[in-house]
C-alpha cells in the first residue's frame, strides 16, 4: 500500500533532481518548478502549485493534486519512466572484517567458530528490475528484482542498499556485459519461479469466473431459444435466431471480459560491481570438526547461513554432530546426560537411542543395555543387581518377601520369593560385628542370642531369633538399618 | 473574408465528419478542424497560428472537392457553400496538404526484438516477457549508462505506479468537493470487487447513486482497466452528467450530438434517445466499450423496447445501470433489467416465470427469499433509513402583506407579463419570454432585482418600442420603491431567533440590499455570492462558523461547503425549480446535523410564490420529502414541462377562475403523482427488502 508519504518523498526527489526542491507557498501547497520534460504536459507553465492532501486543496483550484492517480503524478512517472534505464554502481566491502561477517551470521549452538583464511574480489552483477503486470477484468502489478552474478549465474540477494542512489560510485574500469543475454535469460527463469504460484492462482480464479459465466450465457440463451421455438405468441423462429447471434455476442463479450493477459516488462537495469568475499571457516568441539566455506558480498555483509546436511535447509545456529555432520537443531539429538549431539543420519546409526522406559535420547556412552531383556534404559531406569552384578531393566527387577530389597528376577526365585541372599542365612555370633552393632543400638534386641547372618554387596540382613517374636533387620554398606521387620517366630 | 471566416463553428464541425467519411483529410488534421469548430462553437477567437491552419485545412477541403461530396444531411447548405468556393478555384489535382513527416512510432507498437534476448516462459502458459525488454537490454549491451540518481527515480516510479487488486479505492483522494459516505465507499468496492464491475445501482433516491458509478468508473480508469466509456442518460440528464464527471470526478466527456464522430472520443455521454438513431446506433455497435453507464435504467424495464435492445447489443466489459425503481409495476421489468446485466441470473424467462412468479400475482415473487438472494448477486440498493439518519424538519411559512407600492408594481408588472408572455411563443429560449420569466422571479424577491431588469428591458431592442415605453415606467417605479416587506419580516424574524441563521435568496441586489438593513441592525453578516473569489468564500464561511450570525447567501452557498453547525434556513424568496430549494436545505440537513432543522418560508400574498407554496408544501409537503423524491413525484406529474414552465403557464393565464382551477388540476395530478410514487415505493422496499444494501451481512 502506497501511503502519501511516500508519494511525497518521490515528488520531492523528482523536482529536487529535474529541477529545484519544492518551495511551501502556503500551509501544505508547494510550488514546483517544472523540468522541460513536463512542460508540454502542463500547457509551457514553467511552474505549478503543488499539494500532496486532497483537504489542502483550495476550492477556486490552480493547485494540482499529487496523489496515485492524479493527473500530475501521472505525468512525473512517466516521465520518470523514460530515463534511467541503465547504470552502473560499484559497492566495497571498506573497513568490513570477514571475521566479524561471521560471528554475526553464524552461530553454532554446540562448536566454537574460526575463520581459516578470506579472500575478497570485485565480482560484476546485473540487476533486473520487472514489472510483473496481470490483466483480466481486474490488475494485479508487482516489481520483481532479480540480481545475478555474472560470473556464476547465481541469483543472489537484492539488498536494498542496490536500490539507493548512494551505492553507487563512479565507474573507473569498463563493465564486462557479454553474458548480459544469459544472465537476463536466467533472471527470467528465476522470476518466473518466484511469481509461478501467484500468477496461476491469479489466472485461474478468472478461468472458473469465465467458466461460470460462459456455462449461464449458454443455458440461459439455450433455454430461451426452445422457450421462442415452442412459443404461441411470437415468430419463434426469428426470435431464436435473434438470441442465437445475442448469445454468441455476449459469449465473445465474457471470452474479452476475463482473457487472462500476463506480461512481464523489463523496466530497468543495474550493473553492479560488488566486493564479493569467499573465507574458509571451522567448527569445532572436543568429538569433531568441519570446515566450512562461506561467501558474502558487501552489499549485504551477511554470509549465508549454512545448509543443513540432512534437510537442505539454511540454518541459523548449526549443530556440529559428534559425526562431523552440520545440521540444523531440528535435525539433530543431544544426549540426556552429557553433551553429545547427533545427527539423524547417526542417530540412525544407533548413535543415540531411546530410554525404554522414559524415551529419553542416551548416547551410546550412557546406553545401559538389560541382561535379560536386551533392551536400552538411561542410567536412570537400569538396575544393577547385588547378588549377581547383572544390569536389568525395571520390567526384571523383583522385589525379595524376606528382605524386601530389589534383585532381579533370577535372584529372587519362585515358589519363596526370597532373595538368593535370604536363602543364605547362616548362624552368627553376637561378637559379630554388625550382629554386636544392632544389639548396642537397641536394648530389646541385646537379650537375643540367636542370631543368623547373610549378605551381599550392598545389604547385610540379620534375624534375630526369640522366644515368640523373630526380628529382620537389613542394614545398608554403612550399617544402617534400612528394613526393620518383627514376625512371629517358628 | 478568408476562408475561414465565411464558415460557422458547427459547419466546420460537420466538415470534419464527412472529411471523415470521404477520407479526404488524415486524422489529425480532421482533429485540428474539429477543434477549430468546437472553438468557434464557444466563441473563443483562435491564435493567429491557429488560424492559419484553419486556413490551410479549409483549402485542403476546397482542393479535394468535399462540398460536392455526398452529405448526410442532405441539401446542405454550408455544403453548398463550400462547393461554390470550389467552382471558384482553379482546377487542380486533389490535394490534402503539404507532404507530412512519417507519425514517430506510437508507445503501442512491437519494437523488434533481438533474437538473443528473447525468453520463452516455460512454466507459465499465457504468460509474455515484452518484447520492449530487448531495449533495455540493448542499452546494456550497448554500453550506455544513465545517471544514478534517475535510475533510482525511474526504480521508484515503478514501486509507485505498481497497484494491487481492488484493495482500496486510489479514486477518493481524486475526486473534488464531494462529500463522500462510507455505504458510497462500500458499494463501489462491492461492485468492483464482487459483482466485477457490473452492477444494477438501486440506491433509494438522494443517496448518490451518480457519485457510487463515478466511483467505479474513475477506479477502473486509474488502475487502467477502462479507456473507453459510454453514458446513456435522458436528454435533459446529458449536461448534468458531463458537469458532475467533469467537475466531481475530473473526467471530460464528450457529448454525442448529431454531428459527433462517436470513434474519436473516448468518454462520450449521449442521451438514450440519440444513441439508438440509426446511423449513431450503428456506430456505438460497431465499438466496444470498456464501460457503459445507463443512468435512469428503469426505461430499460421492457426487453421489447428499442432501449432495451441497444443496451443489450453494446459490446462492454464493465456495466452500470443506475435506478432508483428498479421494479415498479411486476416483476418481469425485475428479470428484464437484470437479464440486460447478466443473462441468465434469473433462468431464463420461462424459468423465472415457473420459480418466482404466482399464477395471477406478477408482483408478489413465491420464493422472496430466493429471489432476493439471486438479487444481491447483481444489485446493491442503500436504504436511506439505513444509511442517513437525520433529525427531522420543521417547516414554518411567514405570509406577507406587501405594502401598497409594491402591490401596485407587482400587479401591473405581472399584467405586463401575462399580456406579453403567450405573444412571445412557446419556445422557452426565447429571450423575450425569458426575460419575463425572470423579471416575474425577481419581483417576488425585491424591487431592487427587478429593477434592474427593467432596466435592461427597457433598452433592450428586442422589444417593440410601446412595450419599452411601458417598461421605462414600470422601471421608474420600481426604482421609487424604498421600501422591502419581505425584509422587515426578515428583520422581525431574526430578531426572535438567538441562534445562527442562513438566509437565501436568488438575486445580488437582494442580497446587497438585505446585507445593508440586517447590518443596520447590528446583525453580523457573512455574505457569500457567485461572484467571490474562492478565498473569500472560504473566508465567509470560516466567519460565520467562528463568529457571525447570519449567513446571507445567493444560490452559489450550496456548493459543497458544509454548513451543518447551523439548523435554520430562511429562504427570503422561492426558487421556482424544486431542485434548488431542496440543495439550500440539504445545506444544513445532511450527515452531522444533529438538532432539528428550521425551514422558514418567506413568501407574499397574491404573488406567483403562493402558488409555489401551495403546491409545494400544502399539496405535496415537499419540505418533508428527501433530496430526489420530489424531482419523482413531479416528472410523473408533467413529463413535457418543468415544473418552472407549468408554474408559468398557469400564472400567466388572464382568467382569474381559469386559472385557479388549473392550479386545482395541477395540484390534483401532484398529489395522484406523490400517491402513486410511496405506493411504488411501498412495493419495491417489500420486494427487495434491506439485504441488498452494500454493507450488509451475508
Amino acid at each position: 500500500m502506497i501511503s502519501p508519504t511516500s508519494v511525497e518523498g518521490f515528488v520531492r526527489r523528482y523536482f529536487e533532481r529535474r529541477s529545484a526542491p519544492l518551495q511551501e507557498e502556503e500551509t501544505g501547497v508547494y510550488r514546483a518548478i517544472l523540468p522541460g520534460s513536463l512542460l508540454p504536459a502542463f500547457a509551457g507553465a514553467a511552474s505549478v502549485r503543488v499539494a500532496f492532501l486532497p483537504e489542502r486543496m483550495p476550492p477556486g483550484g490552480g493547485v494540482e493534486l499529487a496523489v496515485v492517480g492524479s493527473y500530475l503524478l501521472d505525468r512525473i512517472v512517466e516521465d520518470a519512466t523514460g530515463a534511467g534505464s541503465h547504470s552502473v554502481a560499484r559497492l566495497s566491502l571498506g573497513d568490513v572484517s570477514p571475521r566479524e561477517v561471521l560471528e554475526k551470521s553464524i552461530r553454532p549452538r554446540n562448536a566454537k567458530l574460526s575463520l581459516e583464511s578470506a579472500t575478497t574480489e570485485s565480482v560484476p552483477h546485473i540487476l533486473f528490475n520487472f514489472t510483473v503486470r496481470l490483466t483480466t477484468d481486474e490488475r494485479v502489478e508487482r516489481v520483481e528484482s532479480v540480481l545475478i552474478d555474472l560470473r556464476t549465474s547465481a541469483e543472489r540477494r537484492a539488498s536494498p542498499v542496490l536500490f539507493e542512489e548512494g551505492a553507487s560510485l563512479t565507474e573507473e574500469r569498463a563493465p564486462d556485459w557479454t553474458g548480459i543475454e544469459e544472465a537476463y535469460r536466467r533472471a527470467c527463469g528465476l522470476l518466473e519461479g518466484r511469481i509461478e504460484a501467484a500468477v496461476i492462482g491469479f489466472r485461474d480464479q478468472a478461468e472458473n469466473l469465465r467458466k461460470a459465466e460462459v456455462e449461464r450465457i449458454t443455458k440461459y440463451f439455450n433455454d430461451s431459444v426452445t422457450e421462442a421455438l415452442h412459443s404461441k405468441l411470437t415468430d419463434g423462429a426469428a426470435e431464436a435466431q435473434a438470441l442465437e447471434v445475442e448469445r454468441d455476442r455476449r459469449l465473445a463479450e465474457a471470452e474479452e471480459k476475463y482473457r487472462f493477459v500476463g506480461e512481464v516488462e523489463l523496466c530497468n537495469v543495474r550493473t553492479v560491481h560488488l566486493d564479493v568475499t569467499r573465507a574458509e571457516a571451522s567448527l569445532s568441539h572436543r568429538g569433531a570438526r568441519r570446515t566450512v566455506s562461506v561467501e558474502f558480498d558487501c552489499s549485504d555483509p551477511v554470509a549465508h547461513h549454512l545448509v543443513c546436511d540432512e534437510c537442505g535447509i539454511p540454518t541459523e545456529s548449526p549443530v556440529l554432530c559428534f559425526g562431523g555432520h552440520l545440521v540444523d537443531p531440528a535435525c539433530s539429538q543431544g544426549c540426556a546426560f552429557c553433551d553429545r549431539v547427533h545427527c539423524r543420519t547417526c542417530i540412525a546409526k544407533g548413535m543415540i537411542a531411546p530410554c525404554a522406559e522414559c524415551a529419553r535420547p542416551i548416547c551410546i556412552d550412557h546406553l545401559e543395555v538389560c541382561a535379560l531383556s536386551r533392551r536400552g534404559y538411561c542410567p536412570d531406569h537400569i538396575h544393577t543387581c547385588a547378588i549377581c552384578g547383572r544390569t536389568v531393566g525395571p520390567n526384571y527387577i523383583a522385589r525379595c518377601v524376606s528382605c524386601e530389597q530389589p534383585y532381579c528376577v533370577v535372584c529372587v526365585a519362585p515358589p519363596t520369593d526370597r532373595c538368593a541372599t535370604c536363602r543364605a542365612l547362616q548362624g552368627a555370633t553376637t561378637q559379630d560385628r554388625a550382629v554386636a552393632a544392632v544389639r548396642r543400638s537397641d536394648p530389646g534386641l541385646a537379650k537375643i542370642t540367636n542370631w543368623r547372618r547373610a549378605s551381599n554387596p550392598r545389604v547385610t540382613v540379620l534375624v534375630g531369633k526369640g522366644l515368640v517374636w523373630n526380628h529382620l533387620l537389613v542394614m545398608d554398606a554403612r550399617g544402617a538399618v534400612v528394613v526393620r521387620k518383627k514376625v512371629l517366630g517358628r | 473574408m478568408s476562408l475561414g471566416d465565411a464558415f460557422q463553428g458547427w459547419e466546420l464541425v460537420h466538415f470534419a465528419s464527412k472529411a471523415k467519411r470521404h477520407d479526404v483529410l488524415d486524422n489529425e488534421r480532421r482533429l485540428a478542424l474539429y477543434e477549430a469548430g468546437r472553438l468557434r462553437m464557444r466563441g473563443e477567437a483562435p491564435d493567429v497560428a491557429s488560424a492559419a491552419r484553419l486556413e490551410d485545412l479549409l483549402e485542403a477541403l476546397v482542393a479535394s472537392n468535399l462540398g460536392e461530396a455526398d452529405c448526410d444531411r442532405g441539401d446542405c447548405e454550408a455544403c453548398g457553400r463550400l462547393a461554390v468556393l470550389e467552382s471558384e478555384r482553379p482546377a487542380s489535382p486533389p490535394q490534402v496538404g503539404p507532404e507530412r513527416p512519417p507519425p514517430p512510432p506510437t508507445t503501442g507498437a512491437e519494437p523488434e526484438v533481438l533474437p538473443s534476448f528473447i525468453y520463452t516462459p516455460s512454466r507459465i502458459p499465457g504468460l509474455r516477457f515484452s518484447p520492449r525488454n530487448s531495449e533495455v537490454l540493448a542499452k546494456v549491451r550497448d554500453g550506455i549508462i544513465e545517471d544514478a540518481a534517475d535510475w533510482v527515480l525511474h526504480y521508484q516510479a515503478l514501486l509507485l505506479d505498481a497497484q494491487s487488486g481492488f484493495d482500496r479505492l486510489l479514486c477518493i483522494p481524486l475526486m473534488r468537493g464531494v462529500r463522500h459516505y462510507k455505504y458510497q465507499v462500500d458499494t463501489a468496492l462491492k461492485v468492483l470487487r464482487e459483482m466485477r464491475g457490473r452492477a444494477i445501482l438501486a440506491d433509494e433516491v438522494g443517496l448518490g447513486k451518480t457519485i457510487e458509478a463515478g466511483m467505479v468508473l474513475k477506479e477502473l480508469i486509474v488502475r487502467g482497466l477502462a479507456r473507453k466509456v459510454l453514458i446513456l442518460t435522458p436528454a435533459s440528464l446529458v449536461t448534468q452528467w458531463r458537469e458532475e464527471m467533469d467537475v466531481k470526478f475530473g473526467l471530460a466527456f464528450e457529448i454525442m450530438d448529431e454531428f459527433e464522430d462517436w470513434a474519436r472520443h473516448e468518454f462520450v455521454i449521449s442521451s438514450i434517445d440519440t444513441a439508438k438513431r440509426g446511423v449513431h446506433k450503428e456506430e456505438i455497435q460497431r465499438l466496444s466499450y470498456d464501460v457503459v453507464i445507463v443512468d435512469e435504467a428503469h426505461k430499460l424495464k421492457n426487453r421489447a423496447t428499442q432501449n432495451w435492445k441497444l443496451i443489450a447489443s453494446i459490446r462492454k466489459k464493465y456495466m452500470l445501470l443506475l435506478t432508483a425503481t428498479p421494479v415498479q409495476n411486476d416483476l418481469e421489468e425485475l428479470f428484464n433489467l437484470v437479464t440486460l446485466l447478466r443473462p441468465g441470473q434469473l433462468s431464463s424467462y420461462g424459468g423465472f416465470k415457473h420459480r418466482f412468479v404466482r399464477r395471477g400475482d406478477r408482483r408478489t415473487p413465491s420464493n422472496p427469499r430466493e429471489l432476493r438472494r439471486l438479487l444481491k448477486e447483481v444489485m446493491i440498493r442503500n436504504r436511506r433509513s439505513s444509511v442517513l439518519v437525520l433529525p427531522p424538519r420543521r417547516v414554518f411559512s411567514a405570509d406577507i402583506v406587501l405594502s401598497r407600492a409594491e402591490r401596485r408594481l407587482y400587479e401591473d408588472v405581472t399584467d405586463f407579463v401575462r399580456d406579453r408572455y403567450p405573444a412571445y411563443g412557446r419556445r422557452s429560449t426565447s429571450v423575450n419570454k425569458l426575460s419575463l420569466i425572470i423579471l416575474q422571479k425577481e419581483l417576488g424577491s425585491s424591487t431592487f432585482a427587478a429593477a434592474e431588469t427593467l432596466r435592461k428591458m427597457k433598452e433592450s431592442p428586442n422589444f417593440p418600442l410601446e412595450d419599452r415605453l411601458v417598461l421605462a415606467e414600470l422601471h421608474e417605479r420600481a426604482a421609487a420603491v424604498a421600501e422591502n416587506e419581505k425584509a422587515r419580516r426578515l428583520r422581525q424574524l431574526l430578531g426572535r431567533i438567538d441562534d445562527k441563521a442562513i438566509v437565501f435568496t436568488q438575486y445580488l441586489r437582494t442580497l446587497q440590499h438585505l446585507n445593508a438593513v440586517l447590518g443596520a441592525d447590528g446583525h453580523t453578516v457573512s455574505v457569500f455570492h457567485g461572484g467571490m473569489p474562492p478565498w473569500d468564500k472560504d473566508e465567509s464561511v470560516r466567519s460565520f462558523r467562528e463568529t457571525n450570525r447570519v449567513f446571507l447567501s445567493t444560490e452559489a452557498g450550496g456548493e459543497g461547503r458544509n454548513l451543518q453547525f447551523c439548523n435554520t434556513v430562511i429562504n427570503f424568496d422561492l426558487p421556482w425549480n424544486p431542485l434548488k430549494i431542496e440543495q439550500r436545505i440539504g445545506r444544513v440537513h445532511r450527515l452531522g446535523q444533529t438538532r432539528e432543522v428550521h425551514i422558514v418560508n418567506l413568501w407574499a400574498k397574491d404573488t406567483i410564490e403562493e402558488y409555489v407554496i401551495d403546491l409545494l408544501d400544502k399539496k405535496i409537503n415537499m419540505f418533508q420529502l428527501v433530496v430526489g423524491e420530489l424531482d419523482l413525484v413531479l416528472g410523473r406529474a408533467e413529463e413535457e414541462r418543468t415544473f418552472e414552465e407549468v408554474l408559468m403557464d398557469i400564472w400567466t393565464v388572464k382568467d382569474i377562475a381559469r386559472r385557479r382551477e388549473e392550479l386545482q388540476r395541477y395540484g390534483e395530478r401532484l398529489l395522484a403523482a406523490k400517491g402513486q410514487y410511496e405506493s411504488m415505493k411501498s412495493y419495491q422496499d417489500n420486494l427487495l427488502g434491506p439485504e441488498l444494501a452494500a454493507e450488509a451481512s451475508p
